[in-house]
């Protein structure tokens, strides 16, 4: 009697070992964890000094069944979390991306922000509220017609719009800061209309 | 800056003695150079004497002078290479007017005699009357031979027009670096040689001006972030930043005494034009609009301005006064008038303006009078023109698809194309008169 209530004790004990083994395990290295699951009732055995191992096969195997099952559990959900987690970053990235990359464009010696525009600074404004901490620095863009030092304030006068635009939005004019480029950079080194047009930009850069 | 001192050092050991010159030049006008037909005028310029010892060099003389010439429009040059002078004062007359020349340039050429490395003697003969009208004699070393052909031109154009050629003078340029986003400042020959580099930082420079007597660069650098205005002193390499706000700020030209420097600002979004009085140093605002204010550019009286505004709805051309007042509108014709440069000997202004066929082209417009004029056709992209130091040829550079390319350019719209700077673009120059040997 004694001898089987100390088996029992022992069984338990080894249990409760294993269980939390698993537990901390399963939550750090997943992967890991069938193998060191293993060694893990192998030293629970040796530990508990148990001679003979033969009655324990049965309900270690149990114990094994159970905790890989909740290992599964744990690492769909693992991965269903960083799935979730990729989602997101992609989609910041992609905002971000969509952030840096959409232009506001302007009629030849214009800087009058059209709906389109408006519609597009409306998104920039939504990520800047998004992404608090970012500073950005909005640079004007002229096409290669007209001479350089009228593009060069014309430049600045569409950046100045778009600026003023985002803080009538409500985004703090201390984390927007403007430059001028005029005809010097162009996006497109065409020289029809096409290629026109896409220079005549505002396009944003993201500085801190 | 330093090598560039030493370099213009060497360059000058260069000096001219006049030894005759007949009928005097005023008297002896015979092409009016703003309303010349199409006639040219045959100019022979035969092999110089002592050629034979360097002949590279010989020809290069003769090139540069033929160039010259050739470029006013107003010459044609006789090939005539198999015809060597025996004495360079008395020609015989008769072989070449059988020639159809109405003038000869002969020349000796001496690269081993006395101290300077290369002495050569320039004469310049009227063939009809048989007398020579010109004689100089240029003493310096081999690379100022280029300087030295410019100068005979000059005198060449100065004896059949009643004033001095634009050739020995340089342009101030904005070259790009290839393959990057940088631009330097460079100082060239008028005709694309000798090119220095003034203004090389890895950043995009900008709008190049020269005070009239070439001793500070008033120039627009990126390097610090923003646009911002630097003065270069040339003489000791100082520099100084003018401006340090957010805005945009872009040198326009200097007064002809050299003490302000008119320029276009914009503070908290509101660009104007400014003057920099270098001796008090300090700002005045000259105009106060919302709109542009840019590109001033001042009168040879130094108390007028020409500046491009958009104020109206679309960029024109005003005139302003150093001492304030309200700007007044001076084209009215055409919704795009930008780039003005005020002639430095009256009250022609040069400007890129949009014609009524909607192409850009280079304009002139007379700041009293209001006559217009074009002279520039063709589909083209155009930069601010300029003008020679004296006055009377425009340059401007222009381009059509991917090419750029410089003009020189008469004011009844004769142009010719000037040669590549070795394959670097000079864009938005700046013609100024030659640096000074101990700049």
């Amino acid at each position: 009697m004694v001898f089987q209530l100390l088996r029992i004790t022992v069984i338990v004990f080894l249990s409760t070992i294993l269980l939390a083994g698993c537990g901390r395990k399963a939550g750090s290295v997943a992967p890991e964890a069938p193998a060191d699951m293993a060694t893990s009732s192998e030293e629970a055995d040796a530990q508990a000094g148990m001679p003979d191992g033969m009655g324990d096969d049965g309900v270690m195997s149990e114990e094994d069944m159970l905790t890989e099952r909740a290992m599964v559990a744990e690492e769909q959900a693992r991965q269903a979390e960083a799935m979730r987690q990729a989602e997101m970053a992609e989609m910041a990235e992609m905002a971000q991306a969509a952030f840096v990359n959409e232009d506001i464009h302007f009629a030849f010696d214009s800087f009058l922000l059209d709906p389109e525009a408006e519609r597009i600074i409306g998104e920039k404004a939504a990520w800047l509220r998004d992404n608090g901490g970012a500073s950005i620095q909005i640079e004007g863009h002229c096409d290669e017609r007209g001479t350089s030092d009228y593009n060069l304030a014309l430049g600045e006068r569409r950046a100045n719009a778009v600026q003023q635009y985002l803080t009538v939005l409500g985004i703090a004019p201390d984390r927007l800061s403007t430059i001028s480029y005029g005809e010097e950079q162009p996006l497109d080194p065409g020289h029809d209309e096409a290629a026109w047009s896409r220079n005549r930009r505002a396009h944003f850069v993201i500085s801190q | 800056m330093r090598s560039i001192r030493r370099k213009c050092t060497v360059l000058v050991l260069l000096f001219v003695l006049c030894w005759v010159v007949y009928p005097s030049s005023q008297e002896r006008i015979i092409i009016d150079i703003d309303k010349v037909g199409g006639y040219l005028l045959p100019i022979a310029l035969p092999r110089l004497k002592g050629e034979t010892v360097d002949p590279v060099l010989g020809q290069q003389i003769r090139t540069v002078m033929q160039r010259d010439l050739e470029r006013t429009g107003l010459f044609r040059i006789i090939e005539s290479n198999g015809n060597s002078v025996q004495t360079i004062k008395t020609l015989p007359y008769g072989d070449w007017s059988s020639l159809g020349a109405a003038g000869v340039i002969a020349g000796q050429l001496d690269v081993s005699q006395g101290r300077a490395p290369l002495t050569l003697q320039l004469t310049l003969h009227d063939v009809a009357q048989q007398l020579m009208l010109l004689g100089k004699v240029y003493q310096g070393s081999r690379e100022g031979h280029r300087r030295m052909a410019h100068r005979f031109s000059d005198h060449v154009l100065q004896i059949f027009t009643g004033e001095p050629g634009p050739f020995d003078t340089q342009v101030m340029c904005v070259s790009p670096v290839p393959d990057s986003k940088a631009t330097e400042i460079v100082r060239m020959d008028y005709d694309g040689h000798g090119v220095r580099r003034l203004v090389a930082n890895g950043a995009l420079n900008l709008a190049p001006v020269l005070s009239p007597d070439g001793s500070v660069l008033a120039y627009t650098s990126y390097r610090a972030g923003s646009p911002d205005i630097y003065l270069l002193d040339l003489r000791d390499g100082q520099e100084e930043r003018l401006t340090s706000e957010p805005g945009l700020a872009l040198a326009g030209s200097w007064s002809p005494d050299g003490r302000y420097l008119a320029l276009s600002r914009t503070i908290d979004g509101n660009n104007d034009v400014f003057l920099y009085d270098t001796r008090r140093r300090r700002f005045k605002r000259l105009t106060n609009d919302l709109g542009i204010d840019v590109s001033p550019s001042f009168a040879p009286d130094g108390r007028r301005l020409v500046f491009t505004s958009d104020r109206g709805g679309s960029p024109q051309l005003y005139l302003a006064n150093v001492k304030g007042g309200r700007p007044a509108r001076l084209t009215f014709e055409g919704t795009y008038n930008t780039a003005p440069a005020w002639s430095p000997r009256d009250d022609t202004i040069a400007y890129v303006g949009r014609g009524e066929d909607r192409a850009m082209a280079i304009y002139t417009i007379h700041a009293e009078s209001r006559q217009r004029q074009r002279l520039s056709f063709g589909p083209r992209q155009y930069e601010a023109p300029t003008w020679d130091p004296h006055g009377r040829f425009l340059m401007h550079t222009s381009r059509v698809g991917d090419a750029w390319q410089r003009y020189i350019v008469r004011q009844d719209g004769h142009d010719k194309i000037l040669p590549a700077a070795n394959g670097l673009a000079c864009l938005s120059p700046q013609w100024v008169t030659r640096a000074k040997p101990s700049s």
